[in-house]
């Protein structure tokens, strides 16, 4: 008999909330903690465990209850934090030695209101340094495994929160996706991965890698956990100006007779596709056809080969501009040198890491004097066109289906030393960044060696629960849960 | 050695800073203070910590629109924020939120008098808003600099001329009337010693040939006196170089010079070699702003008459002198006050009148006792009263000096205080008769002498019939009534 | 060579010769790094300029992209009334600027002395 830490959410946290049920939410914190400290010292999920914090949160919510009080549809239910957004009183450390040692002063607004709704932060999860990889390698602090297969990388950057999840340590993460941090190591480690649209989730407190694409979102082990988590967070914020006011309601679960499922050209896996990842589609498209589900077939050029380049522009450029408060002045690291230019220059070429000097140095170039013509305002009238061109095809289609990935997880230090290879992972996932719509990424089974394979659902900006709700009648249809990796086993999930 | 050169005409364009009057920084809840203790005034957003987001205040904004419009700007309907991106210790984020290519306001004017005492117009190229910076102290002796960074984040409106001002003069002159504008509409302190008003000249000369010198910023200007002194020094010292080097904007770049207060010259600054790749981008953690035209019509309807339309009408529909217009107009609280006081229950009182009292009592009693205007317990309306009394007759000027002491300090009513105390001048022929037949009783001397010729003598006649009339006989009808009875013998 | 989807070298729209590629050296490579203050070490600056011609070489491609004029805003305009109003709110404690800052007197900030350009 599985824990009840295994359960849908939905029905653990009313289990909590349950006065006359023995479930509490201390109750959980404490099987959450006890995975970790089992699971943890192989997976290296986590930069940062905080038992004190997860057992306060919990006797609150366990106090609430006694009391008769509300407290909220996550009431008691673990959640792993990326260490890119802030948690009041613990670390942040973004997986960078610029940050080694800096405590949060207050909890990023998406934190909040997850442990309003009844949350319990167990932890701070790993990640690529400042969310900028795609494998969790460039950590700091060492890189996190995918529970699948110790030998892989769970993806990245949110890859300690999807092998937190994966490895059911905790039921929920918080992840943040600037290209598909969230949905790629969604897919990597067979779990639900939501980027909401644009402005939909609140960045205060999310550390910026890209202002203009990044958004925060959860990683779950299906679409209903992932929505609960999402709607509990989503809304206007006053600390964050590019939030979006408007409010949706929850879609009824749609019919799947007479959804159009748009099939863009330019987003089809290349003409060697990965064979897990070509056949898990089909079968995909297959089972749509027999719902009664209609392809649509799309072009969109702007979303094949000029998304990379677009993404590898603006985003370092933003990221250039958002990491130079790293300047050993107020905070983070500083490593003394000839003056105060030694000093800028020493803290930061040993503070960031090379993938992260790398984009600051790319981002530096595009926006620099002469070059910004050409790289930089090209790449902005670029992501224009392609975000005009994806609501262009939104008239067409109701959702658009993809694979998440090219590949499933590939191994350790496969790609760690050619930039190129890892920056290639994120061909189909960063259109939906630069056009500020909404994406998930759904488990589709998995390959002939036991990797995870993950599905692409995207629709117009906006429609987030109108995502949901279509996400989760494929989900339902595909019949392909969160498989359950070997390791979990061993703590009894 | 060298040939006297040509005459060249100095072109000078002022960068202008100005911190607008709000309660919380520009972008972001922390509180704006001129005094309080280092590092206290700040937020996860003044201090650029990770994860902060900047979100703009609506009141910066006001201000600056208000400002703008006062100097005749047109307000922009779209505008949006760009990020200056430089490394500095007093700069949090490692870039300054700013704006680039669609600034708030743009093509203003600011009238002046050039040196001829002829109008002139000082062309508003652009204001835009931005934020502050923190401030650094370097330690004299040793290695160390330490920064507070108080006053980072506070809104700034950046006001850039065209190089319309060709003196040092009005260059000054230039800095007054835009300090007047903003204290008269309330968007700033204007004080440059305070630093809420600091100014960046950019100084260089062109010759009749066509040859023009490389333009010099000159910084750390902390007085308007000084700006001309800076100005008047880099004027010689770019001629001079013009002439015995050479030196133009063709074979030399434009640099930045400092203010040196003790030895009153210009010193070359330390270019950093990439401090002028700012590298804009768009500030994308702001969205642009639609300011619609009802809204900026509705501040320009709120914005008061300015200084200098003051002091014109003071002068030409008033009959002020030009010193009064200037002496009331001093301050918008204090032209303010002169028009309540102007301003009768049946129409406007006599200006001169009102001036008068205003200038001289109201200002020496607001000098003396060191109070501000608002702070006088009489109202604009109370000082009416005690000028209609006069004006009426009711009371004379000495006893309504007396009176202005007491009610400057009570509030209470000069008529009814008057009517009270029965302080009404007495007008009544045959009571001013007997005081002045007891006058030349009482100092037949005097009679004589004035008889013989000697005016001055009526002197002592007026007060001794003042003194039996305690002091409120009507004066002129004391001087008449005595001319008369000396007379006739 | 993962089976990806294609490297994108999408056609040159006819009419739009690409822009010339700059000339990527360790020259260029150190100036840029020192405008964004990294300190390079001379030992990985041909690595690192390699690597910076093959980012470039992937990014270059944004020349050939024929954009169509006036495709709108990624944001749209706030209005007024979403500003936020003049009203304080709370402040760092002097404990909590310290507290994670390199060097600190206790009031200031301390860093090694600089020459005031501004103040």
């Amino acid at each position: 008999m599985a824990h009840a830490l295994d359960l849908p959410v939905a029905e653990m946290a009313r289990r909590v909330r349950d006065p006359r049920d023995p479930l509490t939410a201390r109750v959980l914190v404490d099987e959450s903690l006890r995975r970790i400290e089992a699971l943890d010292g192989r997976v290296k999920a986590f930069l940062h465990v905080a038992p004190d914090l997860a057992r306060a949160q919990a006797g609150a919510v366990d106090a609430a209850v006694t009391a008769g009080r509300d407290p909220g549809p996550l009431a008691g239910v673990p959640l792993a934090v990326k260490d890119n957004l802030e948690v009041a009183g613990l670390p942040l450390t973004c997986a960078s030695r610029m940050l080694a040692g800096y405590v949060a002063p207050r909890d990023a607004t998406a934190v909040a209101r997850a442990v309003a709704a009844g949350c319990c932060v167990v932890g701070k999860a790993n990640l690529d340094e400042f969310a900028m990889g795609s494998s969790t390698e460039n950590s700091a602090f060492g890189p996190t495994r995918n529970p699948h297969d110790l030998a892989r990388v769970p993806g990245g950057s949110s890859g300690g929160s999807a092998a937190a999840v994966a490895a059911r340590m905790v039921p929920l993460a918080l992840g943040s996706d600037t290209g598909g941090s969230i949905r790629q190591p969604a897919a990597l480690t067979g779990l639900v991965g939501f980027k909401p649209s644009y402005g939909r989730v609140s960045r205060s407190g999310l550390v910026a890698f890209a202002s203009s694409l990044d958004q925060v979102g959860p990683l779950a082990r299906s679409v209903e956990d992932a929505a609960l988590l999402f709607r509990a967070m989503r809304g206007h914020d006053a600390l964050d100006a590019t939030t979006r006011r408007d409010v949706e309601a929850a879609c009824p679960l749609p019919s799947l007779a007479g959804l159009r499922v748009g099939r863009v050209a330019e987003l089809e896996l290349g003409e060697r596709p990965d064979a897990g990842t070509a056949a898990a589609l089909a079968r995909a498209r297959a089972a749509l056809a027999g719902a009664g589900a209609h392809e649509v077939e799309l072009s969109i050029p702007l979303a094949g080969a000029a998304g990379l380049p677009i993404y590898y522009i603006v985003a370092p450029a933003e990221a250039s501009s958002n990491l130079a408060r790293f300047d050993g002045i107020r905070y983070g690291l500083r490593v003394p040198g000839e003056g105060l230019e030694g000093l800028y220059a020493a803290t930061r070429g040993q503070g960031f890491g090379a993938e992260v000097q790398r984009r600051i140095l790319v981002g530096t170039f595009v926006l620099s004097a002469g070059y910004a013509d050409a790289y930089y305002k090209r790449a902005m009238a670029a992501r224009q066109a392609l975000a005009a061109a994806l609501e262009q095809a939104f008239t067409q289609a109701d959702v658009l289906l993809t694979a998440t990935t090219p590949t499933p997880a590939f191994r350790l230090g496969e790609k760690a030393s050619d930039p190129l290879a890892m920056y290639l992972c994120d061909a189909l996932t960063v259109p939906a960044n630069l056009a500020g719509v909404p994406a998930i990424s759904l488990p589709a089974g998995v390959d002939a060696q036991g990797l995870p394979i993950g599905l692409q659902l995207w629709a117009r900006a906006g429609a987030d629960e109108a995502l949901l709700a279509a996400a989760a009648a494929v989900e339902r249809l595909l019949a392909t849960p969160s498989p359950l990796p070997a390791l979990a086993r061993e703590v009894g999930a | 050695m060298s040939a006297p050169g040509p005459v060249p005409r100095l072109l000078v364009g002022m960068e202008v800073h100005l911190q607008l009057k709000t309660a919380t920084k520009c972008f972001s809840a922390a509180p704006v203070r001129t005094a309080a203790e280092p590092n206290t005034l700040v937020d996860p957003v003044v201090l650029g910590l990770p994860g902060a987001l900047p979100v703009l205040n609506r009141e910066a904004l006001r201000l600056a629109v208000r400002t703008g419009l006062a100097l005749g700007c047109r307000i922009a309907p779209l505008t949006k924020w760009d990020r200056k991106n430089y490394f500095y210790p007093d700069l949090p984020k490692g870039y300054q939120i700013s704006q680039y290519d669609l600034p708030l306001c743009s093509d203003g004017a600011v009238e002046i008098l050039d040196d001829e005492g002829r109008p002139k117009r000082v062309r508003i190229r652009r204001a835009h808003l931005e934020e502050d910076t923190g401030k650094s102290f370097h330690d004299e002796k040793g290695t160390k600099s330490r920064i507070d960074f108080n006053r980072a984040g506070t809104a700034l409106l950046e006001i850039v001329t065209e190089p319309d001002i060709a003196s040092p003069g009005e260059a000054e002159r230039y800095l007054e009337a835009l300090r007047e504008i903003v204290a008269y509409v309330g968007t700033s302190d204007g004080n440059m010693q305070e630093g809420n008003l600091r100014c960046e000249p950019n100084v260089n000369l062109a010759y009749p040939n066509g040859d023009r010198t490389p333009i010099v910023e000159v910084k750390n200007l902390n007085s308007v006196k000084n700006v001309g002194l800076a100005i008047r020094h880099e004027v010689e010292r770019q001629h001079a170089a013009y002439v015995e080097q050479g030196q133009v904007a063709a074979n030399t770049p434009r640099s930045t010079r400092g203010w040196d207060d003790v030895r009153g010259v210009t010193v070359h600054q330390r270019v950093k070699e990439s401090a002028d790749d700012y590298r804009y981008c768009p500030e994308p953690d702001l969205p642009p702003l639609a300011i619609p035209a009802a809204w900026v019509e509705a501040e320009r309807a709120r914005l008061p008459e300015l200084a200098q339309a003051r002091r014109a009408r003071y002068q030409q529909r008033l009959g002020l002198s030009a010193y009064d217009a200037g002496v009331l107009t001093a301050s918008r609280e204090l032209s303010d006050w002169f028009e309540a006081a102007l301003a009768g229950p049946t129409g406007p009182r006599d200006a001169k009148a009102v001036a008068n009292w205003v200038s001289t009592e109201v200002l020496r009693h607001v000098n003396e006792s060191g109070k501000p205007l608002g702070a006088l317990a009489l109202q604009p309306a109370g000082l009416g009263e005690l000028v209609d009394l006069v004006q009426g007759g009711v009371l004379n000027l000495r006893t309504a000096r007396e009176l202005f002491r007491e009610v400057v300090d009570s509030g209470a009513s000069p008529a009814a205080l008057a009517r009270e105390r029965g302080l009404a001048q007495v007008s009544d022929p045959a009571a001013i008769e007997d005081a002045c037949r007891a006058a030349l009783a009482e100092h037949p001397l005097a009679a004589a002498e004035f008889r013989k010729g000697q005016e001055k003598a009526i002197g002592r006649l007026v007060g001794s019939a003042m003194k039996a009339l305690g002091g409120k006989g009507n004066p002129a009808q004391v001087q008449a009534t005595l001319r008369r009875l000396l007379a006739t013998p | 060579m993962s089976p990806g989807p294609t490297p994108p070298t999408p056609p040159t729209p006819a009419g739009t010769a690409p822009v010339a590629a700059p000339t990527i050296d360790a020259a260029l490579v150190r100036r840029v790094a020192a405008l964004a203050r990294l300190e390079v070490d001379e030992a990985r600056l041909p690595a690192l300029t390699e690597q910076f011609r093959r980012i470039l070489d992937l990014v270059g491609a944004v020349a050939a992209i024929e954009v169509p004029p006036a495709a709108g805003a990624l944001l749209p305009p706030a209005s007024l009334e979403q500003l936020r109003p003049d009203e304080p709110g709370p402040t760092l404690g002097r404990r909590e600027v310290s507290r994670n800052a390199p060097a600190h007197d206790g009031a200031f900030l301390v860093v090694p002395r600089f020459r005031g350009d501004e103040d």
